[in-house]
């Protein structure tokens, strides 16, 4: 005997159907946006290059010449906090967050920049270019 | 052809009836089922660790309909914590995930069946139970193992719950439109004419010999019985070798002591933090698993550590070590990448090692594992054949054969029949 028979799809089936596939396109496309647009801490010292992701806060002790330069990341923002140079620009300097917008403490060798992982990402038009 | 010793087929459902009216029975033999669909499952090549086709919540989605709602989420939990024993993840991430993916898809099936009505069928039901088991499943990946970086395979698990669900759900219905156990279980047989399926049964308990291993019986009881039956003769001396450790170890340990040890580790085992640690753990517990006479590969460890460690590495953190390309090789996700790896596979080989087969749950729950695992003996001492072609006529025949067979011996467990326990529920 054989087993003839189809199975009938209901009304509510192919809407349950269609979330679904709208989830898996709307997942798709913000992972795109997300992973296209994540942007990372880059700090070079004398001894080496370190890597941090802008959005998860830590803290980082970066060598140079006179000592250690301390580098706080939070809330989307990196700052220089703490560096043993004579007149402390890098930390008056402020906080970073925008692509390619950098730091640095130049007596103790210390560059802190932003950079994205998108060539597109450049954080917006810069007024102060016009 | 009619099998001479179908329980099924004089009185169709009558001689058994009863005992659907008995939901703990009816949950312990849809457990036996998940249990036996996951082994299969676990036998299948798959593309990544994680990924599953889900066929194991096929019984799940049966019982929808099947089970009132206490029974239901009694099926799923004996499914999470059967499984568990059955692959030995019980004190592992698998099981977590097991977890969590089953009991939402649970209540998300059993949700949508029940608000839908008439407009939805099995097929939207076992939708929206895959795609939301696999997006549960991905968040405890994120938070887990992965980080970050685990939403860049969202969408591909998201993809998967689609296909197998829908898959899934055109299979379950099919099948309860052409199984009389289920017609039974439903109490509809009357409205069916079941003599005709049973007539075309294959006459399954003839007892001529094994499951045969024929290319063209690519069928579940075939997956089942191919490790013991066509094993190369090295292949058959390392099981042997096995085999006797196993009967060794199962000798002189208790399984409760072995799994409370087990779990006692687990909890130091967590608390470390350094690499060097996690790793001598590590080796102590694959040492204990060869020792307990457990199946592992180590090759399957080592791809799945170097998965997870990769994953980490996509989000550079820490020290620059080296680039590899556009890819720069930190120290912080390295140490990360391999600390969860160890985590990971350590409580894989922990649980492996300490969850004996005959570990047994007190209680009421207890009594329908251990039913269940009755069952899943039965399942896979099954003779019959289960072909491609003919799938849901083959399940349905093991699946009366199965429910039959465990009533003619009446061996219940411990703590009274599944009729006794049926009346404290009620």
């Amino acid at each position: 005997m054989k087993l003839n028979s189809r199975v009938r799809v209901r009304f509510l089936d192919i809407v349950i159907f269609s979330l679904a596939a709208a989830l898996v396109v709307g997942t798709s496309l913000l992972v795109l946006n997300r992973q296209s647009g994540t942007r990372y801490v880059q700090m070079t010292g004398e001894t080496g290059e370190w890597i941090a992701p802008l959005d998860k806060e830590a803290d980082y002790e970066i060598p140079g010449p006179l000592g250690d330069t301390h580098v706080h990341i939070h809330d989307g923002l990196a700052a220089i906090v703490d560096s043993p140079c004579k007149n402390k620009l890098c930390i008056l300097a402020g906080a970073i967050s925008q692509p390619n917008q950098w730091v640095a403490c130049l007596p103790n060798k210390v560059f802190v920049r932003i950079v994205s992982s998108s060539s597109n990402d450049n954080g917006g038009v810069d007024a102060s270019a016009f | 052809m009619r099998a001479p010793s179908d329980q099924f087929a004089p009185a169709v459902c009558g001689t058994v009836r009863s005992r659907f009216a008995d939901r703990a029975d009816v949950t312990a033999l849809l457990a036996a089922f998940c249990f036996f669909l996951s082994a299969i499952e676990y036998m299948l090549p798959k593309p990544l660790p994680f990924m599953r086709l889900g066929i194991a919540n096929l019984p799940i989605l049966l019982a929808v309909d099947l089970l009132p709602f206490q029974w239901f989420l009694v099926l799923a939990a004996a499914k999470v914590v059967g499984m568990s024993i059955v692959s030995g993840t019980l004190f592992s991430y698998v099981a977590l995930f097991s977890l969590a993916g089953t009991l939402v898809a649970a209540l998300v099936m059993r949700g949508v069946r029940r608000a839908g009505g008439r407009m939805v069928s099995l097929v939207g039901v076992s939708i929206a139970g895959a795609v939301t088991s696999n997006a549960m499943q991905m968040l405890i990946a994120r938070f887990v193992i992965f980080g970050e970086v685990a939403w860049l395979i969202a969408p591909l698990f998201l993809v998967t719950g689609l296909v197998t669900g829908t898959v899934m759900g055109f299979f379950a219905e099919f099948f309860i439109e052409h199984s009389t156990w289920y017609s039974c279980a439903m109490g509809k047989s009357d409205e069916r004419d079941l003599a005709d399926v049973l007539d075309e049964a294959p006459s399954d308990d003839s007892g001529q010999g094994s499951v045969a291993a024929g290319s063209k019986n690519a069928g579940l009881a075939t997956a089942a019985a191919a490790n013991t039956s066509a094993a190369p003769p090295a292949r058959a001396r390392k099981n042997a070798g096995r085999f006797a450790r196993r009967e060794r170890y199962e000798r002189f340990c208790v399984p409760w002591i072995s799994a409370l040890l087990g779990f006692i580790i687990a909890v130091v085992f967590l608390l470390q933090q350094g690499i060097l640690v996690k790793l001598v753990f590590l080796a102590l517990f694959i040492g204990w698993t060869w020792f307990a006479g457990k199946r592992f590969s180590l090759i399957s460890t080592v791809v799945v550590s170097i998965g997870i460690v990769a994953a980490n590495l996509l989000i550079p953190s820490g020290r620059v070590l080296f680039k590899l390309g556009p890819l720069a090789i930190t120290q912080f996700a390295l140490t990360e990448g391999i600390s969860k790896a160890l985590t990971f596979e350590g409580l894989m080989y922990l649980s492996k090692a300490a969850i004996m087969p005959g570990l047994h749950f007190p209680g009421r729950f207890g009594a329908i594992i251990a039913q269940a695992f009755q069952y899943y003996d039965r399942i896979i001492e099954y003779r019959g054949k289960v072909r491609a072609k003919t799938v849901v006529r083959d399940v349905d025949a093991l699946m009366r054969r199965v429910w039959a067979s465990a009533k003619a011996s009446q061996e219940w467990p411990a703590g009274g029949t599944p009729e006794s326990m049926d009346q404290t529920q009620a």
